[in-house]
């Protein structure tokens, strides 16, 4: 310790070597880690494609494959434009006043948001079983509406989060010194306060948009047969006609709309970082107007149908046994199934033991990843970028991968497939709560306490460790509720009864016809929907300030 | 604020010394200004028993004010105690809890901020991000509906006037503090307001800039003749730019008139002690400037030196009396521990009302 006592780390070649040397073992985990469990599989598809690439080119100009291709973006682009009629109202209604249970209400607008999409199915089945909706004239049930109407369920949380929370801390002052400039209100907002919002509703739009895209169990389940996106094409030609190179060749299409729009967005942020007026304070108003008042009521109670609405009926059709209410469904959770290979309960067990694996693995990768991405360089830019992809692409993508890239092992006892997957979707999540904060220490603090004599190591320990690990339980957290609810990945790779989880149980039980064993698919539903939100909300409400996922 | 009883007295000779600056400002500078900013009928300005309220505060309190066509007045007062919701009220940023506020005899109640036709610079600029320094200062034409070559031609003369000829093109984000402040003062100025509110002008700016624009403050204030509402905590800048002062606590208006009476005749020890007085003995104040060292002979009170400040041109002293420490300035040198007499000159003690 005392040889940098009066020699800040830098300073000499020795010490700088030794510098060099220790990023470059944090770094060659992570960099491992990436590149066999993601780089690779992604690799595999590429080569995949290349290997049928006559068959390819085929393939991609069907009228069936375009048909999939419009509908996809059709979609996607309906669900966004849904989101924001619906998701604009509520995020401005919550930014603009303060009253007692606002960030009550924050937070569980955002529930849906990390629910398991196929809890989300659930509960739109049972909204539309308890609205009489999934029969006769009015079926909803295997609709695009009903696929809509998931999406904007789902994302509303982007434009309440997102936009919303920017456009409380936009200064009130643009507006004032525009209406004192002679701007009417209705035109202080068109010329002062939309332009300023426009970069957050653009970026939170893509972002939006590429969910959408990227959307999987909301539309095999919803959506039905019929309706077929990227996603759920890539899933057929793969599982159910084993036409790997199709399925690659699809993948790939998506991977580089995917790529491509997340750059954009990037770029789009930062580009307009500059062109608002933020002063951190918090600008919400009070609610002290009778014309506020209605206002504020009207908001929440649209909040309160669309969020509320479907977890309602998910709750309800759980209980619902025969023509009255127990806990039958829920008592038989234990119960052996036919059409599973192991009860409900054995399931959510797998899901929680891998979920546990995946956020260690994704805590300690991202733990020496963070590190390296901080400390800046080349390499720290790369492991930025490698490790934020996961994020962007779709999970059907990675499963993909993994069949390809791994196919020479048995995959029927490769359990570990599942939660290192699981691991790759959730490093995201926690570099996502960590770098900002490890960024956000002001680098004389580390030098101060080196010139008063802490060791690389000790600094980290003494300086960086404790702001860290706050955020770093944070991301942990997200990782254990993206894993529990992870599909996408987990139905290409899921091989029996060790590897078989929750979602994947919800999954069959949902797809089955007739009513029998509903109820236990919503209580199944109902248990994991719990679970996910009492961790998100646990997060929610003890987060600091600049740790955030969302 | 260690400094506030030099900033007073020399800003109470600064007062006369600007006149000096004024004239010769005006003569270098005139012709170039009433051809650019030309002259506005400064408004009637008539605040009467106005309170707000923000919850269960108070902000202002039954407030009375009066400005006269063309006066700039200065509003001062320790951060909290209610002077930028006074011009906000003006404005019409706040609602009126009673009271009125008239312009010209107008009153204003029920017209909307945009509909009042003011001036406003606020503390933080509120400059807008999305739009160049030239669409910044042409705003307030464009709402008022003006044609795109007069909003061009005024936008150029107002940043003449302002001294950033050839900034229009200049996005908002890359203009240094001083630069944003002009820029926030032009836009201001732009539609030529028959009230012009400053909230905290200088705040931001370190202090030589600071003096360069109060400099231009007060020469476009007696130019262009626009009524002038100013918000300071500082009372040199007050001083330096207003014919008549408010000073305000607590949301309330503890004193009003002009710069000079004010300060000779404080109302209270607040009032005293805000401006800048800090030789307050039970209910008189000792200015500064009538305190003089004196051989011991002469001397009504005798002292050790605590504090010796250089300040340039004259050494400011704290001494430790019989009486307490007494706040002075001398033109010679004197050191720390030095006993020393001091004289007062009795023609110049204020009394202190109550």
């Amino acid at each position: 310790m005392s040889t940098s006592v009066g020699v800040p780390a830098p300073a000499t070649p020795w010490a700088s070597s030794r510098r060099l040397a220790w990023l470059t073992i944090r770094a060659a985990v992570p960099v491992a880690f990436l590149g066999v469990l993601f780089v690779w599989p992604l690799f595999e598809v590429f080569r995949r494609t290349l290997d049928g690439s006559d068959d390819s080119l085929e393939l991609l100009g069907r009228p069936s494959t375009l048909r999939i291709f419009r509908f996809t973006v059709g979609q996607a682009l309906a669900s966004t434009l849904l989101t924001f009629l619906i998701g604009l109202p509520i995020a401005h209604g919550l930014a603009r006043y303060r009253f007692f249970g606002r960030s009550a209400v924050r937070a569980m607008v955002v529930v849906p948001f990390v629910l398991p999409t196929l809890v989300v199915a659930a509960a739109f089945q049972s909204l539309f079983g308890v609205l009489g909706l999934a029969s006769g004239r009015w079926d909803l049930d295997q609709s695009l509406l009903a696929v809509l109407m998931a999406h904007v369920f789902f994302n509303i949380a982007v434009v309440v989060r997102v936009v919303g929370g920017f456009w409380t801390g936009l200064s009130r002052r643009t507006v004032e010194a525009a209406r004192v400039l002679g701007a009417s209100r209705s035109r202080a907002f068109r010329e002062v306060t939309l332009p300023q919002l426009l970069p957050v509703i653009a970026g939170a739009a893509l972002v939006v948009f590429l969910f959408s895209v990227t959307s999987f169990g909301l539309i095999l389940i919803l959506g039905g047969p019929t309706r077929a996106t990227v996603e759920t094409e890539i899933y057929r030609q793969a599982v159910n006609r084993l036409d790997f190179n199709a399925a690659a060749v699809l993948a790939l299409v998506q991977l580089g709309v995917v790529l491509v729009l997340s750059a954009f967005a990037g770029k789009l942020q930062r580009r307009f970082a500059g062109a608002s007026q933020r002063d951190g304070a918090n600008h919400a108003r009070p609610v002290d107007t009778r014309s506020r008042r209605v206002h504020l009521v009207g908001v929440l109670g649209l909040a309160a149908v669309v969020v509320g609405g479907p977890l309602a009926a998910l709750i309800e059709r759980s209980l619902r046994v025969g023509d009255g209410y127990g806990l039958a469904n829920f008592t038989g959770l234990t119960d052996e199934i036919r059409l599973l290979p192991i009860s409900p309960m054995e399931a959510l067990g797998n899901s929680l033991k891998f979920a546990l694996a995946a956020a260690l693995v994704a805590s300690l990768v991202g733990m020496l990843a963070s590190r390296v991405i901080v400390s800046g360089g080349w390499l720290g830019r790369l492991l930025e970028a490698a490790a934020f992809v996961p994020l962007g692409t779709s999970a059907v993508t990675l499963g993909l991968g993994y069949l390809l890239a791994f196919a020479a092992f048995d995959l029927r006892r490769s359990v570990w497939l599942v939660p290192a997957a699981h691991a790759v979707i959730g490093l995201p999540f926690v570099l996502g709560a960590v770098v900002p904060v490890l960024r956000s220490i002001d680098e004389t603090q580390r030098h101060a306490a080196a010139i008063l004599g802490a060791s690389p190591w000790r600094v980290w320990w003494e300086v960086d460790r404790p702001v860290a690990s706050r955020a770093m339980v944070t991301g942990a957290g997200f990782a254990v509720a993206v894993s529990i609810g992870e599909f996408g990945a987990t139905s290409f790779l899921s091989r029996g009864a060790d590897s078989f989880t929750a979602p994947l149980a919800i999954f069959r039980l949902l797809s089955q016809p007739g009513d029998v064993l509903r109820g236990q698919s919503m209580a199944l539903s109902v248990v994991i929907g719990l679970v996910v939100a009492v961790v998100a909300l646990l997060l929610e409400f003890r987060r600091g300030d600049g740790v955030s996922v969302l | 604020m260690t400094t506030g009883g030099v900033a007073g007295s020399t800003s109470d000779e600064g007062a006369s010394g600007a006149e000096g600056d004024r004239a010769t400002m005006d003569d270098a500078e005139v012709d170039g200004v009433t051809v650019a900013g030309g002259t506005v009928d400064g408004a009637r300005v008539d605040v009467a028993g106005v309170t707000v309220r923000f919850g269960a505060t108070t902000a202002l309190d039954r407030v009375d004010m009066e400005v006269a066509p063309g006066e700039v007045m200065a509003v001062v007062g320790p951060s909290g105690c209610g002077k930028s919701t006074l011009l906000r009220a003006v404005a019409g940023l706040e609602r009126l809890g009673e009271g009125n506020i008239a312009l010209d005899g107008e009153d204003l109640a029920g017209v909307a901020p945009h509909d009042r036709h003011l001036g406003l610079m606020f503390q933080s600029h509120a400059l807008f991000g999305h739009l160049d320094v030239a669409a910044n200062v042409g705003f307030g034409l464009r709402m008022n509906g003006a044609a795109k070559a007069a909003i061009r031609t005024r936008v150029n003369e107002v940043l003449e006037l302002v001294g950033l000829v050839g900034f229009g093109a200049r996005r908002v984000d890359e203009l240094s503090g001083g630069e944003a402040q002009r820029v926030a003062l032009a836009r201001a100025l732009a539609p030529s307001p028959r009230l012009l509110m400053l909230d905290e002008p200088l705040a931001s700016l370190d202090r030589l800039l600071a003096e360069q624009l109060t400099f231009d403050l007060r020469r476009l204030a007696v130019e262009l003749g626009h009524t002038t509402i100013h918000v300071t905590h500082d009372q040199s800048e007050a001083f330096a730019l207003a014919d008549r002062i408010v000073v305000m606590r607590d949301g309330q208006i503890v004193q009003t008139g002009p710069c000079a009476e004010v300060w000779s005749n404080p109302a209270n020890e607040f009032v005293a002690r805000f401006l800048g007085h800090q030789n307050i003995w039970g209910h008189e104040v000792i200015p500064i400037g009538a305190i003089a060292v004196v051989a011991d002979g002469d001397a009504e009170l005798q002292g050790r030196v605590v504090v010796a400040e250089f300040q340039g041109e004259r050494w400011r002293l704290v001494v430790d009396t019989e009486r307490g420490p007494v706040h002075l300035e001398t033109v010679t040198q004197q050191a720390v521990g030095d006993r020393i007499g001091l004289r007062i000159d009795h023609s110049r003690v204020i009394p202190l009302h109550r």
